[in-house]
């Protein structure tokens, strides 16, 4: 079945030595090194803006202008039906999280400190409901679904997975680019051996078989030269905690993605290879 | 023929054997690969190659050169390559144009010698050649003049009866 694939002694040397080498391998081993490493930050953002997502699908806070009538708004919020993991969070970690922007004086006993309710509810919690409760009890009280607030966010990391996809079939876009100029030149530089083939009766698939053998070998060799490369750095990146947290937002890369990373390089081939054919293909008919 | 289709051409092709005057053989091949390239394309197997291509290449007196690359053969050695590689797929038709023209007279005599044989074996030969002595010494060979591309003597000048046919 696949004995197309591998050319005889003669056919390897109907082309000679070179055949489309040279830059070739290393063109196709930086896309494939660039595509791994992209798609790798796409499906960690995908992943992170899930986590994202998920844990803040069912997440609400209480923000309390200060803490007087904090335990009443607890009370509302418990009694609301569905609700759970019901907190308030404690005013000296409050006076913390103050601390980060006020400095010493969020330690000063005359800083109003607001309080804050957090709490998971489900997805048919009558929200302007519980926000007329809780700001009948305290005025000022605003109730905060987690994933209003962090909307834009999750908007930007999924238009980063977008963008790493799009960047990713732009750069197999440009190794197809690259294979047909490889190809085009391998014709001109073959096409005395080709003109003798085709006057002795050799037909365009014979021909363009032994341009597909040489691409696909030549593809294959830089595309997994590039994953190699490629998997050397996520493995450097993942084992540097801050600096994959910094990239990943602290998601990891799943069975299924490093399934899917690992078929790009032979996604890459087989483009190549099926460029190259066509590409073959197409000069012959013009030219010949 | 003009109006063939693309994908009829490599048939008709493999039914035509071509000369070239430039002999037009392939460099990084051998002779003996160069001999065998038209029975490779048309799909023999290697056990189906080797037997005729020997063959062939001992009728044109190159049984010794097999392995040799064409830049290491005299234009002699180079033409009766070609002539093998013509007619190894035993072709209906060949043409040959100017085969004796980058060969000395004995050999350009070997070689109208090795195209009667093929003659007489069933294939048509057309040789394309300003020799017109080396036809007409030829027996049976018709001879048709072209001046700018016009049949001038379209009769021929049938010198000698053709010989019988041998039986292949």
């Amino acid at each position: 079945m696949l004995g197309w694939l591998f050319a005889s002694g003669l056919e390897r040397r109907l082309l000679g030595g070179r055949g489309l080498r040279g830059a070739t391998p290393w063109l196709i081993g930086i896309m494939s090194f660039t595509m791994l490493i992209v798609g790798a930050a796409g499906l960690a953002l995908a992943n992170t803006a899930s986590l994202v997502a998920q844990g803040t699908a069912s997440r609400y806070s209480v923000q309390v202008p200060d803490q007087q009538g904090i335990a009443s708004v607890v009370a509302a919020v418990r009694s609301t039906p569905g609700t759970s993991s019901v907190e308030t969070v404690p005013a000296s970690e409050m006076r913390r999280t103050l601390e980060r922007w006020l400095g010493p004086a969020a330690a000063s006993a005359d800083l109003p400190v607001p309080g804050l309710v957090t709490f998971d509810a489900p997805a048919n919690l009558n929200a302007a409901d519980l926000q007329s409760r809780v700001g009948s009890i305290s005025p000022g009280a605003q109730l905060i679904a987690h994933r209003d607030s962090l909307g834009p966010v999750l908007r930007s990391l999924r238009l980063l997975q977008w963008l790493s996809l799009a960047l990713v079939l732009l750069l197999g876009g440009a190794a197809g680019a690259a294979v047909v100029l490889a190809t085009r030149g391998a014709l001109d530089t073959h096409r005395f051996t080709i003109e003798v083939m085709h006057g002795i009766g050799a037909t365009d698939l014979q021909v363009t078989h032994l341009f597909q053998r040489k691409i696909l070998i030549d593809a294959l060799v830089g595309s997994l030269a590039g994953a190699f490369a490629a998997a050397i750095v996520l493995l450097l990146l993942a084992s540097g905690a801050a600096l994959a947290g910094e990239l990943t937002g602290g998601a990891t890369l799943g069975l299924l993605d490093l399934l899917v990373l690992a078929l790009l390089p032979f996604a890459l081939t087989v483009l190549a290879t099926w460029v190259a054919r066509t590409a073959v293909l197409r000069s012959l008919r013009k030219a010949l | 023929m003009t109006d063939a289709s693309r994908d009829t051409l490599p048939d008709y092709r493999r039914r035509i054997g071509v000369v070239f005057q430039d002999f037009r053989l392939i460099r990084h091949l051998s002779a003996f690969d160069n001999v065998a390239l038209p029975l490779r394309i048309a799909g023999a197997s290697e056990s189906e190659v080797e037997g005729p291509v020997r063959e062939m290449l001992a009728w044109v007196g190159l049984a010794d050169r097999a392995s040799a690359r064409p830049a290491t053969l005299s234009g002699g050695e180079q033409q009766r390559v070609a002539i093998a590689r013509a007619v190894i797929n035993r072709p209906e038709l060949l043409v040959a144009d100017e085969p004796t023209g980058n060969v000395d007279a004995e050999m350009a005599n070997r070689l109208m010698h090795l195209f009667t044989a093929l003659n007489r074996l069933g294939t048509t030969v057309v040789i394309a050649t300003h020799d017109v002595g080396l036809i007409s010494a030829t027996p049976g060979a018709q001879l048709v003049r072209l001046e700018n591309g016009t049949m001038v003597d379209p009769t021929g000048s049938l010198r000698n009866p053709p010989p019988p046919r041998e039986e292949v």
